[in-house]
């Protein structure tokens, strides 16, 4: 069965580009979402395995969405052009740098993907 | 006439020829000399240029003495003017009272017995005369000294009103690290008063994280390693407050060549290292931005590969970033807050060209949109006039293009409507691929605002409707 995969970024070119990267790799996207709000409404109608998470959305930090994600325990890769000590909020979950590496895309979600617990 | 020529020797001898004989005998050896008829007159002429006094004992004994005395008492410290008091057979002062009275008075006395050989007083002359000589070379001496006194005195109140009133402030810190001398400048930097600073010590001011690489200075500089160093610093301020300072600090060694003091020089750089934070910050910024274009435009250039040939990569890349690059330059006009919703239309229309653009009617209320907003109507519209100029109604001689803008729905929730309407142009029939360019005008547009699309292929023409609730559009001044 095709993982779910909900896309969070407030650029829209970049949400559709990894869209069609991901879909390619064989996830199914289930939606593309640009603020809290659409993500949490995302996350109502269609469930998914793991979040692609911007690290910031309409120059808000997406800590706060970041920590409902791990509460609901629901697997992400966080997404930026910030390092990840400029990150305060990141954990253990991977980082991966804009512009993107479809290489190392992929190797962070699947790392996610294949934690148990998650 | 010189200090050298006024210097005489007085004499009062004004019994029958002594004062002609004593006159003749000082100037037989060059001693300049001038009689005086009484006391009084002696006392008048007194003075610092008198190098000796010659007198009889009877005139002393028969005269008022307390004028002279006061004059002798007055003497500045390096003068003690001689006197030969010539006096009777037999009468020295040991055994005569009214000599001895003399002595106390007069102080630097020589009695000469008469009658007297004339070799003895020009002797005893001479040696007054060289002692008083003496003195004035003292005088001299004196005088060099006070007047270096003074320099020295007018030197140091030079140096302290410089330490005092320097524009950075300065602290004199003994080896243990105690403010010996402190500045006003230095008080007003930390805040304490110069009696509360000198009773701490710079350790006890220093912000923590700062203090061992401080000390590691200055342990350098008591042996004597280094002569001086520098360090940006912080400090705590008697408030509480912390403030950064640039340190310099030399030292002052004794004769033994141990570092005596610690001179510091400290310079309030806090505003300074805040401009420095923020410069930091916006750097960091502008890096986060730059990675967010790049990853804009490498999600362009991956698009594009998806649906263009290798041939025609190169120019669509190029198009689509120029549309973007449009909207960046109107962004970064209004300090990244908003766009004009119709210089936006303009700018994406420009590449169209004369006399195609002149067919295209734009009709909408001046507004100003938010950065994602103008970013995905300004994609859609560049993706739109391609179109239009390769399939739709600006391919041929005919047909135009309407753009037009509005509000509607109620007052607390208005939606923004933006239409791109073709008319007059070839038969449409909707294309069988569905391409990047369709993606950006449906997809993309809609996502950017949280809105919807219509796109309809009616056979009159192409018509692009997107509408989006008005605060997810309009730019408001907060």
């Amino acid at each position: 069965m095709r993982r779910k995969i909900l896309i969070v970024d407030d650029e829209p070119m970049i949400a559709l580009d990894l869209e069609a990267s991901l879909t390619n790799a064989g996830f199914e996207v289930v939606g593309i979402a640009c603020t809290i709000k659409e993500v949490l409404a995302s996350m109502e109608s269609a469930p998914c395995d793991l979040v692609v998470l911007d690290a910031m959305l309409r120059d808000q930090s997406a800590g706060p969405l970041a920590k409902h994600l791990r509460e609901a325990g629901i697997a992400f890769v966080v997404a930026s052009g910030h390092s990840a000590k400029q990150i305060d909020w990141l954990e253990d979950e991977p980082l991966i740098q804009k512009p993107f590496d479809q290489a190392q895309l992929l190797a962070g979600i699947g790392q996610v993907l294949e934690q148990p617990n998650k | 006439m010189t200090q050298e020529a006024r210097r005489a020797a007085l004499f009062i001898a004004p019994m029958g020829r002594d004062a002609a004989i004593l006159q003749r005998l000082l100037e037989a050896v060059h001693i300049p000399c001038s009689p005086c008829r009484s006391v009084e007159e002696l006392t008048s002429r007194l003075s610092q240029d008198t190098t000796f006094v010659i007198a009889t004992e009877e005139v002393l004994n028969s005269a008022n003495l307390q004028a002279v005395a006061a004059w002798i008492e007055a003497q500045p410290s390096w003068s003690d003017l001689p006197f030969i008091v010539l006096i009777g057979r037999g009468s020295g002062a040991e055994r005569n009272p009214l000599a001895s009275r003399l002595a106390a008075i007069l102080g630097n006395v020589s009695f000469l017995e008469r009658p007297f050989h004339p070799t003895t007083l020009i002797s005893l002359a001479l040696t007054a005369l060289r002692g008083r000589q003496r003195q004035y070379e003292a005088r001299v001496h004196l005088q060099e000294l006070e007047k270096g006194r003074d320099e020295l005195r007018e030197s140091e109140a030079r140096f302290r009103a410089t330490f005092e009133n320097a524009a950075i402030g300065i602290g004199h810190v003994a080896p243990d690290g105690s403010w010996l001398r402190v500045n006003r400048r230095l008080c007003e930097i930390v805040g304490y008063s110069d009696a509360e600073l000198r009773t701490k010590t710079f350790q006890e001011i220093t912000h923590p994280d700062d203090l061992a690489d401080d000390l590691v200075h200055v342990e350098r500089v008591l042996r004597r390693e280094i002569n001086e160093y520098g360090m940006e610093k912080r400090y705590f301020r008697k408030d509480g407050s912390i403030i950064w300072i640039n340190l310099t600090v030399g030292s002052v060694c004794r004769p033994d060549n141990a570092v005596d003091y610690l001179v510091a020089a400290i310079e309030d750089i806090t505003t300074r290292k805040r401009q420095d934070d923020q410069i930091q910050l916006l750097m960091r910024e502008v890096n986060h931005r730059s990675k967010n274009m790049l990853a804009v435009v490498q999600s362009i250039a991956n698009q594009t590969a998806r649906d263009s040939s290798p041939r025609e990569f190169a120019v669509d890349f190029m198009q689509r970033l120029k549309g973007l690059s449009a909207s960046q330059d109107l962004l970064i006009d209004r300090n990244w807050t908003s766009v004009g919703l119709t210089d936006l239309v303009q700018s994406q229309l420009a590449y169209l060209g004369s006399p195609k653009n002149e067919r295209v009617r734009v009709r909408g209320q001046p507004i100003l949109v938010t950065p994602s907003a103008a970013q995905g109507i300004g994609l859609a519209l560049h993706e739109l006039a391609t179109n239009a100029l390769k399939y739709g109604a600006l391919s041929g001689d005919r047909g135009g293009v309407m753009i037009d803008w509005w509000r509607d729905g109620p007052e607390e929730a208005p939606r923004f409507h933006i239409a791109w309407t073709e008319r007059g142009g070839p038969e449409v029939q909707e294309p069988l691929h569905r391409g990047f360019g369709r993606t950006v005008i449906e997809r993309m547009s809609a996502i950017a605002v949280s809105g919807k699309v219509e796109l309809r292929y009616d056979s009159e023409g192409l018509a692009w409707k997107l509408s989006a609730p008005e605060e997810n559009v309009v730019y408001r001044v907060r």
